[in-house]
């Protein structure tokens, strides 16, 4: 849930943002900001909120360190 | 620029650049006589991750972990930018160098022995840059800019820099070498530690390392173009990138990954004879 909350802020700011950029022309550094932070993390949250569980695991294996 | 533009330039690279690594992956595979996977299997990989759950091991240091993912896709974007508004070389340099970390904070932070392995490795692997580094020097020596838009000015006057500074673009090859998967250089994510720094790196986080490394690939062919042969066709570009790529994988295909240090006196040795080069045009003597 917290994941599908975390793309709905990010993809609104993007979405937002292309339509203030569209209308207005937003500044360089906004327009940077958006694509070098903003996009990569809505794409993370995207693979973040709709990821398809794994199945149950059979047992679990204990961890003997590396 | 809109940002409509820059976000499409950059999904044309996540997507294009996959497909090239998945090209070079195909010719690798018949060079060796083996079928290889389809063109398109990396761009599968890539989605097929995507919507896998994302694991993160035990001996994960968390936030570094997940946000060196997010430092590597910005700053493959950002050197797509770059080569976009046509900026200066030197802040791919920067992001190429600042690329490095990225490598030994992805491997270290995952905690398996095979990350820290190629962490280690990647600072090695910091002599890739020295041929850029001395491959800038004749450039600016000559066009006497180090701006991408001045020196594709300098080449619609001069001609292309090809063929005027041939060993330049040799140099520069290397660099194209080490950059490329499965190539002689690439020590810090060779088979023989899984996949590298990568190797614990899954799911979503996986998926946009490998975006990230597509837009890498899609650059470092531009660039080359860009620097030697100037402003051309959308169409020469790509028959030109694909080119440069079949003889990456031809090379690639035929050699063994070196040993570390074999691969920093090649790439430092490469770095010195340029730097001599760059000395020799600066002075008039060539």
């Amino acid at each position: 849930m917290k994941y599908k909350l975390g793309l709905l802020i990010s993809l609104g700011i993007l979405v937002a943002s292309i339509i203030i950029d569209v209308l207005y022309s937003l500044p360089l550094f906004v327009d940077l900001f958006i694509v070098l932070f903003v996009f990569p993390l809505t794409l993370m949250m995207i693979g973040y909120a709709y990821m398809s569980p794994r199945k149950e695991e059979e047992e679990e294996i204990p961890f003997i360190g590396y | 620029m809109h940002l409509v533009n820059i976000l499409g330039h950059t999904i044309a690279a996540m997507i294009g650049g996959l497909l090239l690594i998945g090209l070079h992956r195909k010719i690798i595979a018949r060079i060796q006589q083996r079928p290889g996977p389809p063109v398109w299997q990396e761009l599968l990989h890539a989605f097929k991750f995507f919507f896998k759950e994302t694991v993160t091991p035990r001996t994960a240091s968390e936030p570094l972990y997940s946000g060196i993912v997010l430092l590597h896709m910005a700053l493959m974007i950002g050197s797509l930018l770059v080569i976009v508004f046509g900026e200066s070389l030197l802040i791919i340099i920067a992001l190429f160098m600042i690329y490095k970390i990225v490598q030994h904070g992805a491997g270290l932070s995952s905690g398996s022995p095979y990350g820290r392995y190629a962490g280690v490795r990647s600072i090695f692997s910091i002599a890739s840059e020295v041929p850029i580094f001395a491959a800038i020097a004749p450039i600016y020596a000559l066009t006497g800019s180090l701006r991408v838009s001045d020196i594709l000015s300098y080449q619609s006057l001069n001609g292309p820099l090809i063929v005027q500074l041939p060993l330049v673009a040799g140099a520069l090859y290397i660099l194209l070498l080490s950059k490329v998967r499965w190539s002689p250089f690439d020590i810090a994510s060779s088979k023989d530690l899984v996949s590298g720094y990568k190797t614990e790196h899954y799911g979503v986080l996986r998926s946009i390392l490998l975006f990230a490394e597509g837009i890498g690939l899609y650059v470092t062919l531009w660039l080359f173009l860009i620097l030697f042969f100037g402003e051309l066709s959308l169409i020469l570009y790509i028959l030109g990138g694909i080119l440069l790529l079949v003889s990456l994988s031809f090379i690639c295909a035929i050699t063994p990954v070196l040993t570390p240090h074999h691969s920093v006196i090649l790439q430092v040795g490469f770095g010195a004879l340029m730097l001599l080069y760059a000395l020799l045009i600066y002075w008039g003597v060539i």
